[in-house]
């Protein structure tokens, strides 16, 4: 339940963080770092228009997508305590709930019978089943490392090790920084600020939709960062702690992973469309590489 | 132990279809189909919750020492009742069409339909329930003539006559096979029943038979490189009968595959190996394939490809886990195979309802020609988005427990790693992840391309909701998806006990608490249903309370935007089949343009699928006719001749005998 809160709050100002970054790189004096979500509470008062040529798919797809990011935030634990759910393999039932609400989006975007939305439809189903191999992957990794396949689990056994645990979860950390930039699309991948549509994928999916829909899909974003970074997070924490240095770490890891989002948008250039695959393709071989590390670590 | 008896005894029912009027017939199939699925459905419940094996003897005995019985042990019940919620909503369907075969076509034609559809179905539950192997041969030989009859049902066009012959050839190259296994069986043990092939098993090496029967069976079961008969049929074959193949008739292989496999002991390592790879390479290449093709069946005729390889996967890692002793590996393995083929035929029959919809409706299955049916056919394409998330196997549908039992195994087998065993995880996990990531985009392409969007072309225009036993066939699968993804703590103890006695394994044995983990599964899907529910209901009166305005989609200023600016199924498929393109087998024709062209002359562009392992076998067996050819020289068409023929093999037969020589 902690972890949940913890969650819901660093989603606040995980994205304003990201901007204020960018803007401090950039020189400018920035949006405030709670505007990201004043605009999503106008969207979520605003009128909507739907296109004719939309149905029923299109009208439910942004709650669903919504619906399967905040049931992922249920699985996962916070720092030593339980996640709401916790069960063995569910991290299995975490990625293939992702990838539901993925299905919907890119079936929504189709809805429209535009061809931006095809685009852009066409690359996040393209992209998203090239990155799914490294997520599981690595996931496999911890699960082999800690001997345990819930996340509740593996975090709970993660610290057990000393400088083996440091290792995997440094490379752990670098792996799992570049599939959110990728599952969240962002730089190198995507870039959210081009509304240049032979450029864009995850941004020309969502075209068509406004008002709450579209505040929705906003807040799924931000809820998405937040719960990539508490993957990450919980790497780091140790059961031995108190729980105030728990909270104090969480925050302070969420900040520190939502400035290096920032200075990764700041100073990466977008990839050329065409070498996408290449790219996220080495994040699965990153992960192999890490998974055969933790298979040596083990049979040491 | 009345049950062979009243079997065999009702069998004379399908005369009645004969002799009723022609409006009747369909109306007598349904209700002896309904009296075979009761008496069987009671037999099955009755040995899957007794956990007792129910045998009773067939009344003609034609074998002096070992009379022929029937046994319905849980696996055979399980299949048994897979079967019969296959052909009842198959039937169902059929009824949607009914009336107009029936004036179409002349009462003979329908009775053979009818009582050839009655003879697959009799057939397939012979070949769960049978324990001999001639009585299990003569039982798959009237499965494969059975649905030969069925599928050349549209007899006056060449390709669909070309199309049967050519699937009845493939189905016989398999006959040979398992004839030959059975045979091998006769003579090192002297006797064809399936205690005889355990003991072969277990007295000798087992790779070679298992070879035999892989090979056999596997033509079926649509392994590749054996699957080449498998796209041009669903192609052809009427939807009802498609369903029939695609879900009940292929899980016969995966059926005898497992008593296979139950027997099998010492070479069970290379067994599992072979199984996995050849599964691996069936589900890449198969939704690959998925993705180019532009018929809807033929992408439905693939993606059964894939799930074939799905289950041979969970065969091959049961069969790993059986030889190195990992019980949990074992366990799962064959657990979520077994269940994947329920799954499978259920949300198979779905999808192939709901093409079988579209033809009806719009009279095209060309993906291209479709788009907006969601709109005209409300129910369809409800309940084809459910069968879409169902073979995606993504939660909280059933498609996801069975690959999730899989995964298990997968992941309790990291926990004591070894090189060997972590390479097989890995390769199979990857696998596994690829397969799924690829039938997501296959049929999110499906879906958004033919049901979403604006239609591509007039015959999408006059389309409306099907009759209602079409609907009512699609429902009845769509349930079961939804109960088995939302509750399967209904049915997955029963999975388990089924490998436990299939596999002589102790369920209490097994270290990873399976059965603990599916409470969990139910309780959060119906989070999720709450969480959505309520988020969607807080939608609902903000836009009642703002307002909601209609407008044409966004086209970026430009206003002469028709259906022709909306992705294709091929162009969404491009990147995907430019990356996989050995696979994929694309070929395009095009004449690129040269440089010093300044003036460009018309061109076309196509984009078509072509099958080049097929294309090998075709080549080859056309070389082979060509060369067979040349016998015809003793085809003189004269009496005389013949008689010269049967005197020369006589004197050689006695020649031959007098020298000792045969």
């Amino acid at each position: 339940m902690l972890g949940f809160a913890l969650m819901l709050v660093v989603a606040f100002w995980f994205p304003g963080i990201i901007l204020q970054t960018k803007a401090k790189m950039c020189g400018r004096k920035g949006a405030g770092f709670l505007q990201p979500w004043k605009d999503v509470w106008k969207l979520l008062r605003k009128g909507s228009v739907y296109s004719r040529t939309t149905t029923f798919v299109f009208q439910i797809a942004p709650t669903l997508y919504f619906s399967t990011v905040v049931c992922c935030m249920l699985l996962l634990p916070f720092g030593g305590g339980d996640g709401i759910f916790s069960f063995s393999g569910d991290i299995v039932f975490f990625a293939y709930l992702l990838g539901l609400g993925r299905f919907f989006m890119i079936i929504a975007a189709l809805d429209t019978g535009s061809s931006f939305e095809g685009m852009g439809a066409n690359r996040e189903a393209f992209y998203g089943l090239l990155v799914e191999p490294a997520f599981f992957i690595l996931l496999g990794s911890f699960a082999m490392f800690t001997g345990h396949t819930s996340f509740q689990g593996i975090y709970d056994h993660f610290a057990v090790n000393d400088y083996s645990a440091i290792l995997v979860g440094i490379l752990g950390t670098y792996l799992l920084i570049q599939i959110t930039m990728i599952e969240n699309s962002r730089m190198p991948v995507d870039d959210p600020t081009t509304h240049l549509e032979l450029t864009m994928i995850h941004e020309v999916m969502v075209l068509d939709n406004s008002g709450f829909d579209l505040g929705l899909i906003q807040a799924t974003s931000a809820l998405k960062f937040a719960l990539f970074g508490t993957l990450i997070s919980n790497i780091f924490f140790d059961q031995s702690y108190p729980l105030w240095l728990n909270i104090v770490l969480f925050l302070s890891l969420q900040l520190a992973f939502a400035i290096v989002v920032g200075l990764l948008e700041s100073f990466k250039a977008r990839n050329k469309m065409s070498k996408n695959p290449q790219f996220i393709l080495t994040l699965s071989s990153i992960s192999i590489l890490i998974f055969f590390a933790v298979l040596v670590l083990m049979t040491k | 132990m009345l049950f062979a008896q009243l079997f065999q005894g009702l069998t004379l029912a399908l005369g009645l279809v004969l002799l009723v009027p022609k409006q009747l017939k369909y109306a007598v199939s349904v209700g002896i189909l309904i009296v075979f699925i009761g008496l069987t459905a009671v037999e099955a419940v009755k040995v899957i919750f007794s956990g007792q094996v129910s045998e009773s003897p067939l009344l003609f005995n034609l074998w002096s020492d070992q009379p022929p019985f029937l046994a319905i042990d849980s696996l055979s019940a399980f299949f048994v009742l897979l079967i019969n919620i296959t052909a009842l909503s198959s039937l169902i369907y059929a009824g949607g069409r009914a009336k107009r075969y029936t004036n179409k076509l002349t009462a003979p034609e329908l009775s053979l339909h009818y009582v050839c559809f009655l003879l697959l179905y009799l057939a397939m539950l012979l070949v769960t329930m049978v324990r001999d192997g001639l009585v299990f041969l003569m039982a798959w030989e009237v499965m494969s003539l059975a649905s030969f009859i069925l599928l050349i049902f549209d007899k006056g066009k060449a390709e669909v006559l070309k199309t049967g012959l050519r699937y009845l050839v493939y189905m016989h190259v398999g006959l040979l096979f398992i004839m030959i296994g059975f045979l091998v069986v006769q003579r090192e043990t002297g006797g064809m029943s399936f205690v005889h092939l355990a003991q072969y098993f277990a007295q000798r090496p087992d790779l070679g038979l298992f070879l035999c029967f892989f090979v056999g069976f596997g033509i079926k079961a649509s392994f590749m490189p054996l699957h080449t008969w498998a796209p041009e049929t669903y192609q052809t074959a009427p939807i009802h009968v498609a369903v029939v193949m695609a879900g009940a008739m292929k899980k016969m292989s995966f059926y005898m595959l497992i008593r296979i496999l139950a027997c099998v002991n010492d070479q069970a390592l290379e067994i599992g190996l072979l199984l996995v790879v050849v599964s691996l390479i069936t589900g890449i290449a198969g939704i690959v394939q998925a993705n180019s093709s532009v018929d809807i069946r033929r992408k439905l005729a693939y993606s059964s490809i894939e799930h074939a390889g799905i289950i041979g996967l969970g065969l091959g890692l049961g069969t790993i886990g059986m030889a190195t002793g990992s019980k949990s590996l074992e366990i799962l393995g064959y657990a979520g195979a077994i269940l994947h083929s329920l799954n499978h035929a259920l949300f198979k029959s779905l999808l192939f309802f709901g093409v079988g919809a579209i033809l009806q409706q719009t009279a095209t299955a060309n993906i291209e020609k479709l788009g907006g049916l969601a709109k005209r056919m409300p129910h369809t394409s409800a309940l084809f988005l459910l069968g879409s998330v169902a073979v995606c196997g993504l939660p909280p549908l059933n498609g996801f427990i069975s690959e999730f039992l899989v995964y298990g195994g997968l992941f309790n087998t990291l926990q004591n790693p070894s090189m060997n065993k972590t390479v097989l995880v890995l390769g199979s996990m990857i696998g596994l992840l690829l397969i799924g990531g690829i039938a997501l985009f296959t049929f999110s392409q499906m879906y958004g391309v033919a049901f979403l969007g604006s239609p591509r072309s007039a015959a999408v225009e006059a389309a409306k909701e099907v009759p209602f036993p079409i609907l009512l066939a699609q429902y009845i699968p769509a349930a079961l998806i939804v109960l088995i993804g939302v509750a399967p703590g209904l049915v997955m103890p029963f999975v388990f006990r089924i490998v436990a006695t299939t596999f002589h394994l102790d369920i209490a044995a097994v270290p990873v608490p399976v059965l603990d983990l599916l409470p969990p599964i139910s309780v959060i899907s119906l989070v999720f249903a709450l969480i959505f529910s309520v988020v969607y209901l807080l939608r609902h009166l903000q836009q009642k309370a703002v307002g909601v305005t209609t407008k044409e989609t966004w086209g970026c200023g430009y206003t002469g935007a028709g259906a022709r600016v909306q992705y294709t199924s091929t162009s969404f498929a491009a990147n995907l089949v430019g990356f996989f393109k050995p696979l994929a087998q694309v070929q395009t024709v095009y004449k690129t343009m040269a440089e010093e062209e300044i003036f460009p002359t018309a061109r076309t562009y196509q984009v078509q699928q072509v099958n080049r392992l097929e294309r090998s076998i075709n080549w080859a067996a056309n070389g082979s006719v060509k060369f067979l050819k040349r016998g015809t020289v003793f085809q003189t068409g004269r009496v005389q001749h013949y008689v010269m023929y049967a005197f020369i093999f006589m004197l050689l037969i006695f020649f031959l005998s007098f020298f000792d020589l045969i």
